[in-house]
């Protein structure tokens, strides 16, 4: 059974059609990039599945429970429960402004983790893995770009989730600065975190990737193996888009 | 001019310190979390409660404190039905009723101001994070909101002072109520500096005060 299962789902926003009938499955251990145009529904598609986009039709289901069936939603206790297992990286980091960096990580975790006792350890755990232990009593306000998204992933993986969603995280980067951050990607894809990455690195999307999926207007144009989609595109569509992107 | 009368008329203008700051401490205290409140409304997805809410913000800034303090105090008593209920409502417990309402509606626009502010990010962030609605505003929203309404909020809160002094109106007897009377008991102007020395020593302590709250919303 795949861990992920994305059936049929719609979405418009008013009379404009973002998502048509996509449907996909993610296995555990799963890194997905997700690669097309803007404006062709990639990040509307991450952000239905985590719940901060309603949708209008279609299925979700998470490890075999559904998220959305048929286009209706569960109660919101298993809804809640569903959308705990799963993490969110935004591009515009999002981190909370009045709390330092371990107050970003321990706050909400302690918030929606009542009685945990391993806030503390986590926290300085994961600021190791990302690099950014001796920045823990910084304010974000004085962090580089690259270092905010380090702590964001940070933030997201706390509460153990078992597939992150990554919307477009280095496109508010300085070039320079990108590298750090999929460094840290590419690590959480060698520990076999289940990802599903919304991208315009094609070069993350090339060699960390198992599986790319293209997408065109609403709709899954191509998918297949990092292989297939870079060296030998089926449909003209994707051919044309990369032919468009830097590599 | 000798220190005895001086100390004479701070003591007796200074007998109304404790009725102003009363008023002072209740309207701060209660309109602050009224005005949240009331902020909270103007954005609720309840209809009726929002339209109640933008009703009451407009009723409180477009008429003068004054005219609201005679109307609680003089008005109320006269509204068929529940007017018995008010006709012994005392001088003090009317203008605090004024001042809370309208002290509220202030906060208020100061609050829906500052949550203007707030990246909707931030929303999202605390949504992913399974923080709950009540977790998101009270520890993530309203913390940042607060840094921006602070300079507004502490423009207000000195407003305040000075208003304490609209129980003129009603005649209870505060700083300004005893610097008149005793001005007119002694013909002298000297009690009404005494008065604006009191005003001016309070306003010192609460903006020094303010800087400090101010500077713990510094991030």
């Amino acid at each position: 059974m795949p861990f992920l299962e994305v059936r049929q789902l719609k979405k418009s926003f008013g009379s404009l059609p973002v998502l048509e009938d996509v449907s996909f499955t993610v296995e555990r251990g799963d890194v997905i990039a997700v690669i097309g145009a803007s404006g062709s529904g990639k990040s509307t598609l991450l952000r239905c599945l985590i719940d901060l986009e309603t949708v209008d039709g279609g299925w979700v289901t998470i490890d075999g429970e559904p998220l959305i069936s048929d286009g209706s939603y569960p109660d919101p206790r298993a809804r809640r429960a569903l959308l705990g297992r799963m993490g969110m990286v935004f591009q515009s980091f999002n981190l909370f402004p009045h709390m330092t960096v371990a107050q970003n990580l321990i706050r909400p975790y302690e918030m929606t983790t009542p009685g945990a006792r391993d806030g503390q350890e986590k926290c300085r755990r994961l600021l190791d893995k990302v690099g950014l232990l001796d920045k823990a009593e910084v304010y974000p306000s004085k962090l580089s770009g690259g270092q905010k998204q380090r702590v964001a992933i940070a933030r997201a993986l706390m509460k153990s989730p078992e597939i992150m969603l990554f919307d477009e995280p280095t496109s508010a980067l300085d070039p320079l600065l990108t590298g750090e951050v999929l460094a840290i990607m590419r690590q959480l894809a060698e520990e076999r975190m289940t990802m599903l990455v919304v991208t315009h690195e094609m070069s993350f999307a090339r060699d960390a990737a198992t599986r790319v999926l293209f997408m065109k207007d609403g709709t899954i144009a191509e998918e297949g193996t990092p292989e297939e989609i870079f060296t030998a595109p089926k449909n003209p569509e994707t051919a044309a888009f990369l032919g468009s992107v830097p590599r | 001019m000798d220190l005895s009368y001086i100390i004479t008329t701070f003591l007796r203008v200074g007998a109304g310190l404790g009725t102003t700051l009363k008023l002072f401490f209740i309207t701060i205290l209660a309109s602050l979390p009224l005005g949240f409140l009331i902020t909270m409304m103007t954005r609720c997805a309840v209809p009726p409660l929002r339209w109640l809410a933008r009703c009451f913000v407009y009723l409180m800034r477009s008429t003068p404190l004054v005219l609201q303090l005679l109307f609680l105090y003089f008005g109320l008593p006269f509204l068929p039905v529940v007017g018995v209920y008010f006709s012994t409502m005392g001088r003090f417990t009317a203008t605090v009723w004024g001042f809370v309402l309208n002290y509220a509606a202030y906060f208020a626009e100061i609050f829906r101001g500052g949550l203007l502010a707030v990246d909707p990010g931030q929303y999202e962030a605390a949504k992913v994070l399974g923080l709950t609605r009540r977790q998101t505003i009270l520890r993530i929203v309203a913390p940042q909101m607060l840094r921006v309404a602070m300079p507004s909020i502490s423009n207000e809160t000195i407003t305040l002072v000075k208003d304490t002094s609209l129980m003129f109106t009603l005649a209870v007897p505060e700083v300004l109520q005893f610097a008149k009377s005793a001005v007119s008991s002694t013909g002298k102007t000297f009690p009404f500096v005494v008065a604006g020395i009191i005003y001016l020593l309070m306003n010192l302590v609460i903006t020094w005060l303010l800087k400090v709250l101010e500077k713990r919303f510094d991030y």
